[in-house]
């Protein structure tokens, strides 16, 4: 499966510190994306793809509604396109725009940081981010979620929080938070570029400790809940020793790439925002397939987590010296301890043995056969 | 004196529509329970390798003594799995909270 990241704008009415995307007034046209989509269908023949899942990216995508009001039923329409899903911050939300999502069947991936998103996703102060009957900029982005709550509420009951060493603190808080907001399954996705300190490690250690334990402590309790990361390693895990793991780490270059506004494809905007191994007629996927391989690192050979670990982000190990890096290494070890630690000690819970039957029904992993290594 | 209320720009202006049908999400090669089940139980046997022991990479080392028992694991997953499946469907979970996981 071929993964198309859509970047329609570089623009974003927030200013989230972790974000690496510049904040720049670039607008995909619907011609621009138009013609772009015979040189997906080339892409992915050079990849090895047949089908192809699209993600709207940004910036704020919601901020280039006409497109993808003009894309959406193109995708919707193409045989080959088996998912459609927009990351968004959900800030310009409204009725008649999830209306349109639900009716299109367009995935909602929800960037929401919690109780905290006062302090990591400051307001611009942009007519996006006023209060539509006042005219006043709304005193935080919580104040603005809770304006559009049911709106929101409608479309999705997740979310992503993207956790950096700026907010590890409050990953359980966070937790409890958008529990209390009927959020029961965020998915506390971590930042895993160069930005870990030995220091912040040792912190993120004590919180994901923390953060399974209330896990584990709701779901004895009775309370239908997950934390994405931590169930995300389950998943991982099973399948990982059971099936095999995929060849691949990131989509990034080896299946799949970002259409930036300016018609030109990359690995992922990372590598856009650097303007680095563009996507032209020389692209090699070959090449980054064999050398971002998670089999394939010198320094995962004897690594107790090869097998089940996907070995993070490519743009990453590009800087890195095409190897990952070893702070995301040493996040992975540790939240996977935990997953781990999740499931010994709910394995007799019937909540969590109904979620794990949920989790597994839902995946859609493919059968191919048993794929374990020997 | 009245007070100049603060007009904020607009970053973008957003028009247009535009109407079509759903996408199905569909694959015909998913992995059902049961063949997940019985692949589990062939890992345990040792077609798929095991790591139950601490590996560590000599530089620049871990911070942690970490510690990964998937033996215990899988023993772990083929228990939560056949003890939910012995349940009925209906008095499943998903049942009696409704819910989407992303």
């Amino acid at each position: 499966m071929f993964t198309l990241e859509v970047s329609v704008t570089e623009k974003c009415n927030l200013g989230c510190p972790y974000c690496y995307v510049a904040n720049r007034p670039t607008w995909m046209s619907p011609e621009t994306f138009d013609n772009a989509m015979p040189e997906l269908y080339n892409l992915m023949e050079r990849s090895g793809d047949t089908e192809f899942h699209v993600s709207f990216f940004g910036g704020e995508p919601l901020l280039n509604w006409e497109l993808i009001k003009h894309a959406v039923p193109k995708l919707t329409a193409d045989p080959k396109c088996k998912g459609i899903n927009i990351i968004t911050n959900l800030t310009m939300i409204d009725e008649e725009k999830a209306k349109f999502l639900k009716e299109h069947g367009v995935g909602i991936s929800w960037s929401f940081d919690g109780m905290s998103s006062n302090e990591t996703r400051p307001l611009l102060p942009l007519l996006e981010n006023t209060n539509p009957e006042t005219g006043e900029l709304f005193d935080g982005i919580l104040a603005m979620y809770e304006y559009k709550k049911d709106i929101i509420k409608g479309l999705t009951n997740g979310c992503k929080v993207m956790i950096w060493p700026g907010n590890i603190k409050d990953m359980t808080e966070n937790f409890e938070f958008l529990i209390s907001w009927g959020i029961e399954h965020p998915d506390f996705s971590i930042v895993r570029d160069d930005v870990w300190t030995a220091d912040d490690i040792r912190v993120f250690r004590v919180e994901c400790e923390r953060i399974a334990d209330k896990w584990i402590e709701n779901l004895k309790a009775g309370q239908a809940c997950s934390v994405g990361f931590l169930r995300l390693a389950i998943l991982d895990m099973l399948y990982g020793i059971v099936k095999g793991k995929r060849p691949f780490g990131c989509f990034a270059g080896t299946h799949g790439g970002v259409l930036m506004s300016s018609g030109e494809f990359y690995p992922c905007a990372r590598f856009a925002s650097k303007k680095i191994m563009k996507m032209d007629p020389e692209y090699d996927f070959k090449y980054y397939q064999e050398q971002f391989n998670p089999y394939n690192y010198d320094k995962c050979q004897g690594c107790d987590l090869k097998q089940v670990c996907n070995a993070g982000c490519t743009y990453s190990q590009v800087t890195n010296d095409n190897k990952p890096l070893d702070s995301v290494c040493e996040l992975f070890h540790i939240y996977y301890e935990q997953a781990m630690r999740v499931v010994e000690e709910c394995k007799d819970v019937p909540l969590f043995q109904d979620l794990i039957l949920h989790y597994i029904q839902s995946v859609g992993v493919e059968n191919k056969g048993v794929e374990c290594r020997n | 004196m009245s007070e100049l209320k603060k007009v904020y720009k607009s970053i973008v202006s957003i028009p247009i529509k535009v109407e079509m049908a759903p996408v199905d999400h569909i694959s015909d090669h998913v992995l059902t329970v049961d063949e997940l089940s019985a692949q589990i139980e062939e890992a345990r046997k040792g077609k798929a390798k095991v790591d139950n022991e601490y590996v560590g990479y000599a530089e620049p080392g871990h911070l942690f003594e970490y510690k990964y028992d998937y033996v215990q694991f899988l023993g772990n997953m083929q228990h939560i799995i056949q003890a939910a499946k012995a349940r009925k469907e209906e008095e499943r979970f998903k049942n009696k909270f409704p819910t989407i996981i992303q």
